[in-house]
């Protein structure tokens, strides 16, 4: 749809050709980007489920139709639409009444996430702003999904609904910040494949934030993980759209995930920077760090008291997350694929006490997780048709696409790597202290690409105004 | 938000230049060919610029390719655009 937006942007009339069931998102996604009413085209079931004669024969029968009265006068008179349902101002009162009233009023309007809220009333979200300094109605952005405005309001809004403290705030619009810069890709948080966004905390405030980084990670249970965690989600659904009414696509989701806090006093004692290193934030900073992760998998009881011990465990697990989204290698993303691995303090310590940083276990992965070319093959080509022409890894080598490592021969069966440079493994320092487990997820490529951004607690000085006066748009 | 109007619409499509746009998705490969042949047999005149003309429109270089793509689309002087797949 946005390659059509920006068509008619330039006074060009166009046409989307959809898959049945995409027509929603299509017409929300329009309506976002201030054009409703864009044209489409939409073929009957799925491609990729059907033959080709039979996709062929509906193209003909329906969709041929459908693309010529969308460049023609026949379907649409060009006049700009409504722009969609008007749209509650950010001080509308929207729901009133007992505690139970407002969560089933929340829960029909489809603004929470089927668990009970916290109602976001004015005097609520004005003390989780509170001191902070921050100008409500400061703008981090707009959501290029629903164009709605990120305003400091908005995010506390659904921190109040999400259970969120003020001292939160900071780790919010850290996140928000995030979301809005163009390089993480929120506008694709809807796809099919229903990845979610992993948030990673490092820095030596983890503990005063009230995050475990400890047994449990990734585990509901904490306040201060959990909180942020549903707060990102119950953002993207209220202000990014992504509902089913809306954006969002998928066709399995993931539960809104508990923040990751690395173990910022292993990290400090084996000498090991952050994550947040890795995408430009500085050592000793507080940080957020975010991509959208698809599959996750246990490394469950790794033996082992050497890094060549334990890193055959470690190789397989990378290998066996990766599958389609091998195809951010090449193909949907480029270069984009970068699987998390967690370890446990104990692991981490394991090579750390050989010698070894982050970057020698990222280049021991290079050469260790590899599948034979054949399959990464089939993967990204035939397996999933999101990489066109069902592309030789050896050709692409060849061709410049790809580093030369994918191409050393013909031989269908030769290893190659999962990720395009040794430094494409993200390694973070995690969870139970004294167990020897670890933890492997794929991510989603450019549909939600790592980004960094640091925690600031200093006052802002931004305060240009106080309520009440609002912009005119958005809760 | 700001409302747009859409681009107006054409009275026919003969003679006109229809450009391709392609995700790279979902048989995109398949079906555009099929797509040009009946636009040619419906309408007289119709030239198709292919989407290889202005690259993958998903992806890991969908910004820039969507940002240079106003400029591209009236270099080619392009008067309709069919994009797909969105599956």
């Amino acid at each position: 749809m946005r390659a059509s937006i920006a068509a008619e942007r330039a006074g060009i009339p166009s046409v989307s050709i959809v898959c049945e069931g995409f027509d929603k998102q299509a017409r929300a996604t329009g309506r976002g980007h201030g054009f409703d009413g864009l044209a489409l085209a939409v073929l009957r079931g799925h491609v990729d489920a059907r033959t080709h004669v039979d996709n062929v024969a509906d193209l003909l029968a329906h969709t041929m139709d459908e693309i010529v009265a969308g460049l023609t006068h026949r379907a649409i008179d060009g006049s700009p639409g409504a722009g969609g349902p008007i749209e509650p101002t950010a001080l509308d009162v929207v729901a009133s009444g007992t505690i139970d009233e407002i969560n089933r009023r929340f829960v029909e309007e489809g603004w929470s996430d089927g668990l009970p809220i916290i109602p976001p009333t004015r005097d609520r979200v004005e003390k989780l702003i509170g001191d902070s300094g921050h100008d409500p109605w400061k703008t981090l952005g707009t959501a290029k999904s629903s164009g709605r405005d990120l305003t400091v309001w908005s995010v506390a809004v659904n921190a109040v609904m999400a259970g969120c403290h003020p001292d939160q705030l900071p780790i919010l619009l850290a996140l928000t910040e995030i979301l809005a810069d163009p390089s993480y890709g929120a506008e694709h948080s809807g796809n099919t494949t229903g990845a979610d966004a992993l948030v990673i905390f490092s820095g030596p405030s983890a503990r005063e934030f009230g995050l475990n980084s400890g047994q449990g990670a990734l585990r509901e249970g904490t306040h201060a993980n959990t909180a942020v965690g549903r707060w990102l989600r119950l953002y993207l659904r209220n202000v990014y759209g992504f509902t089913a009414d809306e954006h969002d696509k998928a066709t399995f989701g993931n539960s809104a995930r508990v923040v990751l806090a690395e173990d910022w006093d292993t990290l400090t004692e084996i000498g090991w920077e952050p994550v947040s290193a890795d995408f430009g934030g500085s050592v000793g900073n507080d940080a957020v760090t975010m991509a959208r992760m698809n599959s996750g998998l246990i490394i469950g009881s790794v033996v082992g008291s050497t890094p060549e011990e334990i890193l055959p465990y470690l190789a397989d697990g990378l290998v066996r997350v990766s599958g389609w989204d091998l195809t951010h290698v090449h193909g949907l993303g480029q270069g984009h694929y970068r699987p998390l691995l967690i370890l446990a303090p104990v692991l981490a310590r394991v090579f750390a006490s050989s010698g070894w940083s982050k970057s020698d276990v990222g280049t021991a992965l290079f050469e260790q997780a590899r599948l034979p070319a054949w399959k990464f093959e089939k993967l990204i080509g035939e397996w999933s048709r999101l990489t066109p022409g069902n592309p030789r890894m050896a050709d692409l080598a060849l061709d410049g696409h790809i580093p030369t490592v994918f191409g050393t021969s013909d031989d269908p069966h030769r290893l190659i790597p999962l990720v395009t440079s040794p430094d494409h493994f993200v390694i973070a320092v995690a969870g139970d202290p004294n167990r020897t487990n670890a933890y492997v997820m794929s991510n989603d490529g450019p549909h939600g690409h790592w980004t960094s951004r640091p925690v600031d607690r200093t006052k802002a000085d931004n305060l240009a105004c106080r309520l009440p006066s609002p912009p005119s748009s958005g809760v | 938000m700001q409302v747009h109007r859409l681009a107006d619409r054409l009275d026919e499509l003969d003679d006109k230049r229809v450009a391709f746009l392609w995700d790279d998705l979902f048989r995109g490969d398949e079906l555009f060919p099929v797509i040009e042949a009946e636009l040619t047999e419906r309408f007289g005149g119709v030239e198709v610029v292919g989407y290889e003309e202005f690259g993958n429109t998903h992806g890991g270089d969908e910004a820039e390719v969507i940002s240079r793509l106003p400029d591209r689309l009236r270099t080619r002087r392009i008067d309709a655009v069919v994009s797909g797949m969105g599956c």
